[in-house]
């Protein structure tokens, strides 16, 4: 062995014995640290204010219309008449599939435009869950309703009059989400729930016919709604008082969202007052 | 010119000049709250802090009792106190270890926090952190220490999972960027939206605490996700409950953002317009209540998957799997009626039609730009290879029933609930069939993997032959082509095929 060979060998273990301390000693406790616990107690939650609240006295009806400003765009054809790549013999098979995403009726009314109460006024009386089931069908591998509003809790058959199979994908943001398979021409209804109240309308989709999409809401009180196709809309029984009212569209900003965030409306007890709105076409991101 | 000794002992002594810094585990936040910055700098402060406060930082977790967690609790009595920081204490059951830096409430009407700097339990001698202010503690006080259960979940989740699942439970540790190049594996779990694909729960509802230790034990087949068996069972117990807290944590702050969402900047990066009555309304005058709602609502979801009518269990055993069962799976599964075939492909070889399709995000209602099915986190997802006998939930039959009655969490695959109980099983005994004996039926029902010549790997020895010469392999995404009718239309089931032995 050379003394260059002996200086190497002797460095090299001088270094490694160093680097070994270097392990030894480690990284102190670094992220694998105990970590310091503090406990909060659960319950603190928001306060309820001790005043009470005064009932609010009789209903009243609000009724309006929702226009669009403008020549609405003509629907986009998804799938032309007995051209569908899925399912051919059932999809888009009478009719041909139309985006519905923005309908515009009669009048230049404006359809499935969700009209709601968020969260319910102190001292309204809510009435029960109906007790009869809302349905959502699918014909021709479209939904059916397109917008739907049900209340939390109320039961909701899921059905089918295609001779295929399809699954409903619902994306709600505060109750339990369903993913379920409905077999062809389920006619009994595959019965689904709502267990939270929404605070916005959510998407509903097919994932095995791609265009299919509808939006539901769940509410945990009876006032809310959708235009008809004609724009037209009405809202009976709301509480006689003050209210602030959301105006959702799928369509608005381009994306989804609020046509108008607080409609600030003043219902009297047995009155109905009316309430038209306009919205232009770059509301749609158009 | 540098010698090379003086080169070696330099590479050497490198790790130490690295050392360890001074490395500080922090959570990271959505991304959201960076955004919300830009616009509302009041309400991501009123982000971080909220969630500084109910769940602290890795360093200093907070158990906070709203939150359905095991933190380790265990209780007693003090009995003298040497100092203001030194109890003799009587404890209902043994502590694991030294209880070192746990949460000491004393007294129940108005209780007093303290930190607990060790136990000596010779000597049950509980010494306490200094605090100013502390008060003096009367023999008879009842006494909890709370955390030891969250405190090893930390470390241990801190050394055998945040490599991948990230200090924070987001997916996105220091090496999941490697994973994330490999297309072949899905991207380590992202605790934040409380999803975990593989449960045993009902359609809609979380995994249970059953469902996580089952995946850490058996890890994920076919995927990075390895088995941590060799794990002591209360190791276990923690990661499972620090990993739920990482989740909880995670799922709240996604909620609270979403609460936060009108805030945001606009496509054109500016704040909203009405910005100020915004603010007042979401993130000032709204934003606790906001907050307890996400918590509760996630408490309540974590909380359902315990109970046990939420878990899918078949009312009846497993049917015998017989070629009769078999072919009613494979009937099922190929029938239009509820479309197994359009995603796993005929030969179940996760190649089906569906594949092609452009599927739209549900949170921006447009087509991704690559067809392909999504999973909730948006990423590309396959569904199952059917012939490789890998199930990344589980190979047992009771696993894939319960796949096929509740379905994927966070991914396309429904649940088929609404197939009678005894198809469920018939489907199971087909799919676990396809691996050993292949996806396709002949026309005398046997089974076969598809191929030029089907018929040469099974048993010609009851004298049947076949005439008809068949179609080629279906190692190509197809729909279901009129072409091949061999494969798109029911085989007849017949009882005399059930003479057919099974493995």
């Amino acid at each position: 062995m050379t003394l260059t060979q002996r200086t190497v060998t002797l460095a090299t273990l001088a270094s490694l014995a160093v680097t070994s301390t270097g392990l030894l000693v480690g990284c102190g406790e670094g992220a694998s640290a105990t970590p310091t616990i503090t406990y909060k107690p659960g319950g603190d939650t928001a306060d309820t204010n001790g005043e009470p609240v005064t009932q609010i006295d009789g209903t009243g009806t609000l009724t309006g219309t929702i226009k669009l400003v403008g020549t609405a765009p003509t629907p986009t054809v998804i799938v032309a008449r007995g051209t569908a790549k899925r399912d051919p013999s059932v999809c888009g098979a009478a009719t041909a599939i139309v985006d519905q995403s923005l309908v515009v009726g009669t009048g230049n009314g404006i359809a499935n435009v969700f009209i709601y109460i968020d969260k319910t006024p102190p001292g309204a009386t809510v009435p029960p869950v109906p007790t009869a089931e809302a349905f959502f069908d699918q014909k021709g591998c479209v939904f059916v309703p397109h917008a739907l509003v049900v209340r939390t809790g109320q039961t909701l058959l899921i059905k089918s009059q295609d001779d295929a199979g399809h699954n409903t994908h619902t994306y709600p943001g505060r109750s339990r989400s369903f993913n379920g398979a409905i077999k062809a021409l389920e006619r009994d209804g595959l019965p689904i729930v709502y267990n939270k109240h929404e605070r916005l309308p959510f998407p509903v989709k097919c994932d095995m016919h791609t265009w299919m999409q509808a939006f539901h809401l769940a509410l945990d009180h009876p006032w809310g709604t959708l235009t008809k196709d004609d724009g037209s809309f009405e809202l009976k029984d709301l509480p006689a008082t003050d209210l602030t009212l959301r105006v959702w569209h799928e369509r608005a900003g381009g994306k989804g969202g609020f046509l108008k965030r607080s409609l600030k409306v003043t219902i009297k007890k047995g009155e109905t007052s009316a309430q038209d709105l306009e919205f232009q076409l770059s509301d749609f991101g158009l | 010119m540098i010698s090379r000794p003086l080169i070696l002992t330099l590479l050497a002594l490198l790790p130490l000049a690295v050392g360890c810094g001074d490395y500080q585990a922090e959570f990271v936040h959505d991304e959201r709250v960076e955004e919300l910055q830009k616009s509302s700098p009041v309400a991501a402060v009123n982000v971080r802090g909220i969630l500084a406060e109910h769940f602290g930082s890795p360093n200093t977790l907070v158990a906070w009792g709203a939150l359905p967690i095991d933190f380790g609790e265990i209780s007693g009595t003090v009995l003298s106190s040497t100092d203001i920081n030194t109890l003799r204490i009587a404890l209902d059951s043994d502590p694991p270890g030294r209880l070192g830096r746990v949460a000491v409430v004393l007294g129940t009407k108005t209780p007093h926090n303290r930190l607990a700097a060790d136990y000596d339990a010779a000597n049950r001698t509980l010494r306490l952190v200094p605090q100013d202010g502390a008060a003096a503690v009367a023999p008879g006080t009842t006494i909890r220490l709370i955390g030891h259960n969250l405190q090893a979940g930390r470390r241990l989740f801190m050394q055998h999972c945040m490599h991948c699942h990230g200090v924070t439970g987001d997916g996105n540790g220091p090496t999941a960027r490697y994973i994330a190049n490999h297309r072949l594996n899905p991207r380590p779990r992202d605790y934040r939206r409380g999803l975990f694909k593989f449960t045993s729960t009902k359609n809609g509802f979380y995994a249970s605490r059953d469902d996580l230790r089952r995946t850490i034990t058996q890890g994920l087949a076919g995927t990075y996700m390895p088995s941590f068996l060799l794990m002591e069972t209360e190791e276990l117990d923690a990661i499972v409950e620090y990993v739920r807290f990482l989740a909880m944590r995670g799922e709240v702050e996604r909620r609270l953002l979403d609460h936060l969402k009108d805030l945001m900047p606009t496509a054109d990066g500016k704040p909203p317009a009405d910005l100020k009555s915004l603010e007042k309304e979401l993130a000032v005058d709204g934003f606790a209540e906001a907050f307890a709602d996400a918590a509760s609502l996630v408490a309540e979801n974590w909380s359902n998957a315990e109970l046990p009518e939420n878990s899918v269990n078949p009312s009846q055993a497993r049917l015998p799997d017989t070629a009769t069962s078999r072919l009613k799976g494979r009937n099922l599964f190929i029938s239009t009626k509820i479309n197994c075939a359009k995603c796993h492909g005929e030969g179940g070889r996760g190649n089906g039609a569906f594949l092609g399709d452009f599927q739209k995000n549900p949170e921006t209602q447009q087509n991704y730009e690559t067809p392909g099915l999504r999973d909730a986190w948006h990423n590309m997802i396959r569904p199952r290879n059917l012939t490789s006998g890998v199930y990344r939930g589980g190979r047992r039959p009771l696993d894939v029933f319960r796949r096929v009655t509740a379905g994927i969490k966070a991914t396309p695959m429904a649940g088929f609930a609404t197939l009678p109980e005894e198809d469920r099983w018939h489907l199971v005994n087909y799919v676990l069939s396809i691996p050993i004996d292949g996806a396709f039926f002949d026309e005398h029902g046997h089974q076969y993997h598809g191929g030029t010549n089907p018929h040469a790997d099974h048993d010609h020895s009851d004298g049947h032959s076949h005439e008809t010469p068949h179609a080629t392999d279906d190692s190509q995404p197809k729909d279901s082509s009129p072409a091949d009718s061999r494969t798109t239309k029911p085989v007849p089931t017949k009882s005399a095929q059930d003479k057919k032995t099974q493995p």
